[in-house]
């Protein structure tokens, strides 16, 4: 009965959407005509309505990619798998200015070695702040498994907040994990070397000099910005500390939480055999420590000794290890995925039941001691993933090209879906805290070969698929590409537990959180000069950059200090110098600086790189650099004087602007009208639109007063341009009126 | 049931809304009858949504009839293929931008000018040399504003070989190949300081136009900005940049430019069929006006936007193409041709034409009889009628001359006619059906579809927000396909989720097969800003999956440097190391690497897999260095070894999702003189920056510094300096107590003068390295003394 009423309503609903597609038969399509054309059927469509994103709709999770070796952080959305922005954190990107501007560049290089702008880095698993072991939408960190790094971004803004370059590692896991609080954030080596920059003999040293360490970078989150909205959490490196291990290859790890909070838990190979390491970092923390590299260091010996650390055997290689959301479990994923108890691993430590192997004088568990139990799950299991159903647990089966849905408390199969692919790694949202969601699953392809693709090259997208987990019935619904990123795993977050601002504080220094000592509002501009040195102190707003025309010396190093004075979302500018390699994005209220030396002389435009208004191209301006000694001569400064004829013309010019001043102000009139009269300050996004569209008029007074001082001095010329400029905040106004007006339509007609 | 429904197609003509109720009314209805929904927490967040019906679907994700019908068009599963794709500028990404039509999947990034890791451009030796090759004057430059994509052409259409791009912010021509879609040249532009209109293949790919946007001297001296010096030496122009459409190749010597008076050249496009042979560039600021507003002048977009007219440049470039045969027509700057004006006008090559005020885009119609312009602060877009333009031509029918001597054909004369399209037009494309073209407008935020014969408006549809280029399925060439137009918006706004202060380009896709034009698909662009795109269909280009053993892709030409497997080997010749090696079946071939610091290596590899999956990346822990090898590549990775150290290489197999396999170590033997330059790169290094700006750690970083700490921090001494152990210079622990305060300030101060001291020499002896003049300040001198005594007695507190 109920299977009738099901498809009844299939065949209903389908049929009323044929009709209502039909309204306009001359204009659209039916779905039954685009079905047919081409070529879906019922669970394409089904699959379609399940991801198309309608316009301005939001997506239920963001998510955020492992992207590999592209050092830049990736965010998309699901359902619709749309990718919303690339953020640089390990290698320069310049439509941010990610490694153009000073304030990164600096930021970069204190997180280097040698104080170089390093290239790249290899970021493979992310991880979320938590709070009480849910995400809290603050803060996103990576691992650099290239040049041993880690980073910060701050979700309120989306931009890198901090690199650090870790003392010790030359090489480091490409993933990270929190504890519950996010008091902590750990990194690992993966491939033991020696720790000081000296060569060893891989064979004869491997044991005395090689090694291998995991640390806890200590992270604070007390200074938060009150207001703004702007959070300045950071990782404190003389907080932090690192646990030294014998040479093991390091492999992914994770957290514990809840009953197992406190614990960190990881894959480690040696000689052949592979366990599973147990960490206490709370214990660890308390033990004496050297330094090494200004950097603090347990030594293993003393974690061995308190019972901090132990290693369980594998029979087999996992491919990774993760907590279950209750933080009773971890589970391995290999073939035959071993479920372990937290209960009775910690009864183990406490009570010393292990063994001293030969194993490099290791505290070994005995497995079988552990072991909660195991369950067969195919050939070549990649990774693990947990959702909302207690106890269920998926898993990705390479060889087999299935998923599983299985229950690890019972240790039985519930569903597996066949995949047209080979799966690699996995994630679901929220599926690293304790709240894990259902309803969708997201499978990485690794070789990413698709008979329809079309070829654009050898160098193809990363893959992955978007699996439905809504219903017993797994199915696969999207395949998404994502270019530029080698893709390992990703973490998701509710959309509404992310709180990003849209702009900033005037004056920002978007990488310190604070106000810039640079910091130029409207009408504070100036150029200051120290010997060889230039500090061009300068504002931007739609549609002039000021100053506009600036003069220096060949050989000097000069720095524009700009701030973006728009409070206007989205009124993004941008600035370069032409040919002099430098660019930085300026969104509302942050203060950025760009330096160069002036080493070549000449006629340099610059101007704004986002086309941010109908007049952007006219958003310029002219660095004059003059050639070292050269002599100012009476005739390089003698001007054209105006001739009567042309004086009279712009006298014409400027009559007729006004006329069209007045025209221009009766069209705002009829749009403040529309506005006022639908309430337009119950919309805020309409308010905000309108708040920016009077903030135009007010910048528009000065350009009025000038026009009507030059008319009564009698310079036609100036007045009639000020008459001009006068227009051009009038229009900036209609258009951003209008904009407010078409939303608030819409918002009517809802 | 049939008659039903067309009985309703009539009454729900307009109301899809009421049609929409209709739906979820019925649906909810039958929902209450049948719940399916086994392990469901009601309303829980992130609990199992159940099995859902189609219309269950649909009601909870708020769709209406408009929305599944735009789903069921874009959904493209994986047994469906994409029908276009649409290649982007990348804007201030330096790069271009791929994603496919109709299902909006981004597919690929071609690095132009930024260096991109996952690619590796940037990151070999044979990449970096494409990338160095567009560094101006020396000036490194690793990011680039790319504008206008265009694909070659054969008969005026798409021939699926190439592709170009121009540089605005570094006036530079990127060409790219359609074969692998990688970078093949990069060509300088002598002239100009920055371009905008390019990059304009004529209709057989003979030459590529690039236009100067914003004036400059030609020759790139130093002028005085005066208005005298600025109509005497600032100059626009148009470089038609010779092709080789068989070879891929900007053939530099055979190019030229064609000098323009300093207008500020805008758009270009080429005339075709029968205005084939001209070329079309529109301008805006013919006001000549400078800016100044620090000054008290108004800006820029005062002073430029003041006169009603501003020009269009039609030029006969075929013609010119003759004339520079002759040494006589052309001067030549930085060692390039550019036909100045005088000789243009004299050999009846250049004219102008009045166009509405500040235009923004030109586009020749495709069977080039028209030639639309729209100008931003112009309501109307203006259909110029080549025929007229012609007749002009031939009758020498001028309304006048310009301040250049330039004569210009009266607007009355040219124009065919005008159509009120909306506020702030900017640029056309056109449709399959003849006389039809699709208008973007900015200010009004919408794409207006009008027949530009009979000169009227036939539909329009609103864009979010502030819609720039739009793009129809090669819609800028003789056979438009129509099907897909793509509005290019600027701002996006409330569009998506919010990804903080920056936000996302928006490009909606518009169905246009009908007469209604109705948007499908909202995508935001993640990284970049696209000016334009150009659509090409999957039809029209074929690539490959692979490359030839040992190929350099960006020559394409066999690597000098290819390895055969089995013939593996390091070659040492002084301070230079090069390692011949190979990948093949996941294993890196030598394995370890081993080298003594100071030594210069080049590593030299050839990836012998030959499918398509076998790409690898190679790294080098915490030297910065890594690659992607594609199938059958030989690149090079070039370095010096600074750092003495053991360093594990890594080979990652980019399509297995097994993660990275260690091959061995890069060994550095420790050198006492490499390792002293190190250092003093190092120190310079911090030197340099801070002459760029002072370092300035953040507040929560300062909380725990002590009194002078930041001052030791500034001038670098923790570079060299550490307390409690000998570092690269001496130990400072309680050096107040072995030194006077008035010895330590001078030493600091100026430890040139101590040079000569006997324990100072004996310390260089032991460091190699001699103290550095960091400029300190007095005031400084004495909050970094300050410092080593507090931490000198915070350090014995601490032991």
């Amino acid at each position: 009965m109920k299977h009738f009423f099901k498809a009844l309503t299939v065949a209903l609903i389908s049929l009323l959407l044929t009709c209502v597609v039909m309204s306009d038969a001359m204009a659209q399509q039916t779905l039954s005509d685009v079905k047919k054309n081409r070529g879906l059927n019922d669970e394409d469509v089904l699959a379609a309505a399940k991801t198309f994103m309608p316009r301005g709709g939001r997506d239920e999770y963001f998510a955020f990619v492992g992207s590999g070796n592209s050092g830049t952080m990736i965010v998309y959305g699901l359902p619709s798998m749309r990718i919303y922005k690339y953020v640089g954190v390990f290698s320069p990107e310049p439509w941010q200015g990610y490694g153009f501007d000073d304030e990164s560049t600096l930021m970069l290089k204190k997180g280097s070695l040698d104080n170089t702008l390093l290239k790249y880095g290899d970021m493979r698993f992310p991880a979320l702040s938590e709070t009480g072991g849910k995400y809290d939408g603050k803060y996103l960190f990576y691992s650099d498994g290239a040049n041993s790094r880690i980073a910060l971004l701050g979700l309120d803004d989306f931009e890198t907040k901090q690199v650090l370059m870790h003392p010790l590692f030359i090489n480091a896991f490409p993933g990270v994990a929190v504890s519950q609080g996010t008091e902590f954030v750990f990194q690992t080596s993966e491939f033991p070397t020696p720790w000081d920059h000296r060569e060893a003999n891989v064979i004869a040293d491997y044991e005395t000099k090689f090694k291998s360490g995991i640390t806890a970078w200590k992270f604070e989150d007390t200074d938060e910005a009150a207001g703004s909205g702007h959070h300045i959490g950071r990782m404190i490196k003389e907080a932090s500390f690192t646990l030294e291990l014998p040479p093991f290859v390091l492999d992914f790890f994770d957290a514990g939480k809840l009953e197992s909070n406190g614990l960190l838990i990881g894959l480690a190979s040696y000689q052949n055999q592979n366990y599973v390491y147990v960490y206490d970092y709370l214990k660890a923390q308390n033990l004496q420590m050297y330094t090494e590299n200004d950097f603090a260091v347990v030594p293993f010996k003393e974690a061995v000794n308190a019972g901090a650390i132990a290693l369980i055997p594998l029979d087999q290689a996992a491919k990774s290890v993760k907590v279950d959301p209750s933080g009773k479990y971890f589970i391995t994923a290999a073939n035959t995925a071993q479920v372990f108890d937290f209960v009775k691993v910690k009864n183990a430590l406490a009570q010393k039941t292990f063994s001293f192997s030969n194993v490099l004088g290791a505290p070994q568990i005995n497995p079988a001691d552990v072991l909660h139990g195991e369950l067969n799950l195919g050939s070549k299991v990649i990774d693990l993933a947990f959702d909302y159903r207690p106890n269920v647990v998926y898993a990705s089966v390479y060889d087999d090209q299935k998923l599983v849905r299985w229950n690890y408390e019972t240790l039985a199969v519930e569903q597996s879906l066949d995949l047209s692919f080979k799966p690699g790694h996995l994630m679901t949202p929220q599926g690293n805290s304790i709240e894990p969601h259902s309803n969708y699953l997201t499978v990485v392809n690794k070789e990413g070969v698709y008979e329809n693709a079309i070829n654009t090259g050898p160098t193809r997208p990363g893959y992955q698929h978007l699996i439905d987990i809504s219903s017993d019935k797994m199915r696969d619904i999207y395949t998404m590409s994502i270019p530029q990123a080698n893709i390992y795993g990703s973490v998701s977050v509710l959309r509404t537990t992310i709180k990003p601002i849209i702009r900033y504080p005037l004056g920002t220094n978007t990488r310190t959180g604070e106000i810039s000592r640079f910091k130029t509002v409207a009408g504070q501009e100036k150029i200051e000069r120290e010997g060889n040195r230039v500090h061009i102190f300068g504002t931007l707003i739609r549609s002039h950059i000021t100053p506009e025309i600036v003069e220096v010396e060949e050989g000097d190093v000069v720095t524009f200090h700009l701030t973006n004075l728009e409070r206007a979302e989205d009124e993004t500018h941008g600035f370069t110098v032409s040919t002099y390699g430098v660019h930085g994005s300026f969104e509302p209220g942050k203060t950025a600086s760009l330096t160069f030396t002036a080493d070549r002389a000449g006629v340099f435009p610059y101007y704004c790189t986002e086309f941010c208004s109908a007049l952007h191209l006219e958003m310029e301006g002219i660095l004059l650099i003059r050639p070292k000694g050269y002599v100012v001569t009476e005739e390089d400064l003698k001007e054209e004087v105006l001739t009567a004829e042309q004086l009279a013309e712009y006298k014409k010019n400027y009559e007729d602007k006004i006329q069209v001043i007045n025209e221009t102000q009766d069209v705002i009139n009829s749009v403040v009208t529309f506005l006022k009269e639908n309430d337009y300050a119950k919309y805020p996004y309409v308010e905000a639109l309108v708040v920016d569209a009077l903030d135009q008029m007010e910048l528009a007074k000065t350009a009025k007063a000038n026009y009507e001082r030059y008319a009564a001095e009698g310079k036609w010329k100036d007045a009639f341009l000020w008459a001009e400029q006068y227009w051009q905040y009038q229009v900036k106004t209609a258009d951003v009126g209008l904009r407010a007006k078409k939303l608030l339509s819409e918002q009517i007609n809802k | 049931m049939k008659k039903n429904c067309v009985m309703k197609k009539y009454s729900f003509k307009y109301s899809p809304d009421l049609l929409l109720t209709v739906i979820v009314v019925a649906a909810l209805a039958l929902m209450t009858a049948c719940d399916t929904k086994g392990d469901k927490k009601a309303g829980a967040t992130g609990a199992p949504y159940g099995e859902e019906s189609f219309g269950e679907v649909v009601k909870r994700r708020g769709l209406n009839a408009d929305d599944v019908l735009a789903a069921a068009k874009t959904y493209t599963p994986d047994k469906l293929k994409d029908e276009y794709i649409a290649l982007n500028s990348g804007g201030q990404a330096g790069n271009m931008i791929m994603y496919t039509v109709p299902s909006m999947r981004m597919t690929k990034y071609v690095p132009t000018s930024s260096r991109q890791p996952v690619n590796g451009f940037g990151y070999s030796v044979e990449s970096e040399a494409v990338l160095k090759s567009g560094y101006i004057d020396g000036q490194v430059i690793d990011w680039g504003d790319t504008h206008h994509p265009g694909f070659s052409e054969t008969n005026g259409n798409y021939d699926g070989k190439w592709a170009v791009v121009n540089d605005k912010a570094n006036p530079r021509v990127f060409v790219v190949s359609l074969k692998d879609w990688e970078l093949k040249q990069t060509v300088n532009n002598p002239i100009f300081r920055s371009n905008h209109g390019g990059c304009f293949f004529t209709p057989n790919s003979d030459y590529i136009g690039e236009a100067s946007q914003y004036p400059a001297p030609l020759d790139r001296k130093y002028y005085p900005l005066t208005e005298s010096n600025f109509k005497k030496y600032w100059r626009g122009g148009l470089t038609y940049w010779k092709f080789d459409n068989e070879i891929g190749k900007i053939d530099e010597d055979k190019s030229f430019t064609m000098e323009f008076p300093p207008y500020t050249q805008d758009l270009t496009d080429m005339g075709k069929l029968v205005s084939d042979g001209w070329s079309f560039t529109n301008s805006f600021c013919t006001e000549m006006y400078y800016g100044g507003i620090e000054s008290g002048r108004p800006p820029f977009e005062a002073g430029c936007s003041s006169r009603d007219v501003d020009y269009l440049h039609v030029v006969n470039w075929k013609k010119a193409a003759e004339l520079i045969k002759n040494r006589n027509n052309y001067k030549i700057i930085n060692g390039h041709k550019v036909i100045p004006i005088d000789v243009a006008v004299a050999n009846n090559i250049l004219f102008l034409i009045p166009e509405p005020k500040s235009p923004h885009g030109v586009d020749v119609s495709p069977d080039g009889k028209y030639i639309i312009v729209a100008g931003k602060l112009d309501s109307h877009a203006w259909v110029y009628s080549w025929d007229k333009i012609t007749k002009a031509i031939a009758d020498k029918n001028f309304e006048s001359t310009d301040h250049f001597g330039i004569p210009v054909i009266s607007l009355e004369t040219a124009l065919h006619g005008s159509v009120e399209v909306g506020l702030g037009p900017l640029h056309n494309q056109y449709d399959k059906e003849p006389g039809v073209v699709y208008t973007s407008i900015y200010v009004d935020s919408r794409i207006t579809k009008w027949d530009y014969v009979n000169l009227k408006v036939l539909d329009f549809v609103s864009s979010h927000y502030n819609v720039g280029h739009l793009v129809a399925a090669h819609g800028d060439v003789i056979n438009p396909h129509g099907k897909y137009l793509i509005s290019l918006n600027k701002l996006s706004i409330d569009r998506f989720n919010p990804v903080g202060p920056l936000h996302p380009q928006n490009h909606q896709l518009i169905d246009i097969e009908g007469d209604k034009m109705s948007i499908i698909y909202d995508m935001p662009l993640p990284m970049g800003e696209p000016h334009y795109t150009a659509l090409i269909s999957v039809n029209d280009f074929e690539s490959i999956e692979t490359y030839p053993v040992g190929t350099n892709i960006y020559t394409m030409e066999k690597s000098p440097y290819y390895t055969e497997l089995g013939s593996e080997r390091m070659e040492t010749q002084g301070k230079k190391v090069h390692v011949f090696a190979t990948i093949n079946e996941g294993v890196m071939k030598p394995g370890n690497i081993n080298l003594e610091q100071g030594q210069e290596v080049e590593i030299h590899i050839t990836n012998h897999g030959q499918t398509k999956l076998d790409h690898y990346v190679y790294e080098i822990s915490a030297y910065d260095q890594m690659y992607r090898w594609r199938p059958g590549e030989t690149a090079t990775l070039a370095f010096k070894a600074e750092r003495a150290g053991m360093y594990p290489l890594l080979l990652d197999n980019y399509h297995s999702p097994e993660g990275r396999s260690l091959q061995g170590y890069l060994s550095v033997r420790h050198n006492e003189a490499a390792e002293n330059e190190r250092l003093l790169a190092y120190s310079k290094r911090v030197q340099t920056d801070m002459q760029m700006q002072s370092f300035q750690p953040s507040a929560i970083e300062m909380k725990n510094l002590l009194e002078g700490e930041m001052e030791f921090l500034n001038y670098g001494c923790n570079a060299c300096h550490r307390f409690g152990e000998d570092f690269n210079g001496p130990d400072l622990l309680m050096v107040d107590k072995r030194r006077t305060e008035d010895w330590l300030k001078s030493w600091i101060m100026n430890p040139e003068e101590h040079m000569n001291e006997a324990d100072i020499e004996a310390m260089r002896q032991r460091y190699k390295l001699a103290m550095p003049d960091q400029n300190v300040s007095e005031e400084d001198v004495a909050k970094i003394i300050t410092y080593l005594k507090l931490r000198t007695t915070q350090f014995i507190n601490e032991q």
